[in-house]
């Protein structure tokens, strides 16, 4: 999953490395709040997963792992 | 506020966009997107094209543009007004309001009631919970509800927030009482707490408009605004719209005794494609009971997206005849939300385009 996530935030945000470890992808300013939208639907539509609005948060995007719990937590 | 009136109805909705149509992809130098961003917004968003007024040209402008040609369609008689609602946040000016303008420009009643409510993306629905108000008191008279805003010059161009989806547009709308039993269920709700999370500075007393005003800086997310300008912090209004609005909803079903599955429709304000998607996601509801394609095709017009939505789509929603279980919900400045339930047969809906005078 973590390849698959690296992937979408590389196509999406090409000037930046996502594989660095304990990266703030908010606080580093990687990511703002159209590219989390987006990133939310490319989620959707490739890891057939809704992501419910209210996990849509700066928080749970911040880092690789972040975005893994909120897959998960939405899978349940 | 959450309270039920009786025998009440829409019975007309005309709404006045603008010729003029602006495509997001147009104006890509005006904001720090990648190609690539651009084309996803323009599919998660509904960045696409939008109504934009000229430069000049006012809500009551519109609103006495569509009224005359309700006339002319014989949707009413001036006779049979009791009250002109008017729900905006673009004023013509701070004084006279829009419904005096607009009452004096036909042969109105000299005592028909004029108010205009200061309300933005949520004016639809306090609009119709005051319409219906009113009515309680004028059992023989109908009531004109015109929602609208002109905001595209209140926001930056180089807004990449906000700009790529704001569009201009005016609705009336024709309320009166009926004979047909129904019961109509409304939910008025404010967060003032959050008041300025939609915002403009200057233009009021508070900050009056000066040269230093009209200076535009540049934010942290590449968004260049001056105090002049529309500023919406928009993963607050995004959160705030995300939790409230769908509990608003059942408190209103809870009350009226209906379930989600008996709405026939779900006429929402449409802020944007990717909110209005996790709205029906959270109520498991489709995109053919929740419409989400007004934003790409006319902008977010503020408090008229509810009644676009109905000229857009009131083909499909009476194609049988049969009347329908609405609910209309909305959310915006202030912050407010609110919600109107109740049957409705088809009303006489018609788009107007505006003629431009440049």
């Amino acid at each position: 999953m973590k390849e698959q996530i690296i992937k979408i935030l590389t196509e999406l945000r090409p000037e930046f490395d996502f594989t660095q470890e304990n990266m703030n992808f908010i606080e580093e300013g990687m990511l703002d709040s159209f590219d989390i939208v987006t990133l939310v639907d490319e989620i959707e539509n490739t890891m057939g997963v809704a992501i419910s609005g209210m996990d849509v948060l700066p928080e749970n995007f911040c880092s690789i792992d972040a975005i893994c719990q909120t897959i998960e937590k939405n899978r349940k | 506020m959450l309270t039920s009136f009786k025998n009440k109805k829409i019975s007309a909705v005309y709404s006045v966009l603008p010729t003029h149509e602006v495509d997001f992809m147009d104006e890509a130098g005006n904001y720090s997107f990648s190609e690539v961003q651009m084309k996803k917004l323009k599919r998660v968003m509904g960045f696409g094209t939008r109504r934009v007024a000229v430069e000049g040209e006012t809500v009551g402008d519109y609103a006495i543009y569509g009224i005359r040609q309700m006339l002319q369609d014989g949707i009413f008689k001036e006779d049979e007004i009791g009250a002109i609602i008017v729900t905006t946040t673009s004023p013509d000016h701070f004084i006279p309001p829009i419904s005096n303008i607009v009452q004096g420009k036909f042969d109105f009643d000299e005592d028909v009631v004029c108010l205009d409510i200061s309300q933005g993306c949520c004016g639809y629905t306090v609009g119709l919970t005051y319409s219906f108000m009113t009515l309680e008191t004028m059992r023989n008279k109908k009531v004109l509800l015109i929602a609208g805003d002109m905001l595209t010059f209140r926001v930056s161009k180089r807004d990449r927030a906000s700009r790529p989806i704001t569009g201009d547009a005016v609705t009336i709308s024709v309320i009166e009482n009926c004979d047909v039993e129904n019961t109509i269920w409304c939910s008025l709700k404010n967060d003032g707490k959050d008041a300025f999370a939609v915002y403009i500075p200057a233009g009021g007393t508070r900050m009056p408009i000066t040269p230093e005003t009209t200076k535009e800086e540049e934010d942290e997310f590449g968004n260049w605004r001056g105090n002049q300008h529309l500023m919406m912090q928009g993963d607050l209004v995004f959160n705030i719209i995300i939790n409230m609005t769908p509990v608003m909803m059942e408190e209103l079903l809870e009350k009226s005794g209906d379930k989600m599955d008996e709405i026939d429709y779900f006429v929402c304000h449409q802020s944007s494609s990717f909110t209005l998607k996790k709205l029906s996601q959270r109520l498991g509801v489709t995109d053919q009971k929740l419409f989400n394609d007004i934003v790409p095709k006319y902008g977010n017009s503020s408090s008229a997206t509810i009644p676009v939505t109905l000229c857009e789509h009131h083909n499909e929603m009476f194609a049988d005849g049969k009347r329908k279980k609405v609910m209309f919900a909305a959310f915006g400045t202030g912050m407010s939300l609110g919600a109107v339930l109740m049957d409705m047969d088809a009303p006489t809906c018609q788009f107007l385009n505006y003629p431009h005078q440049s």
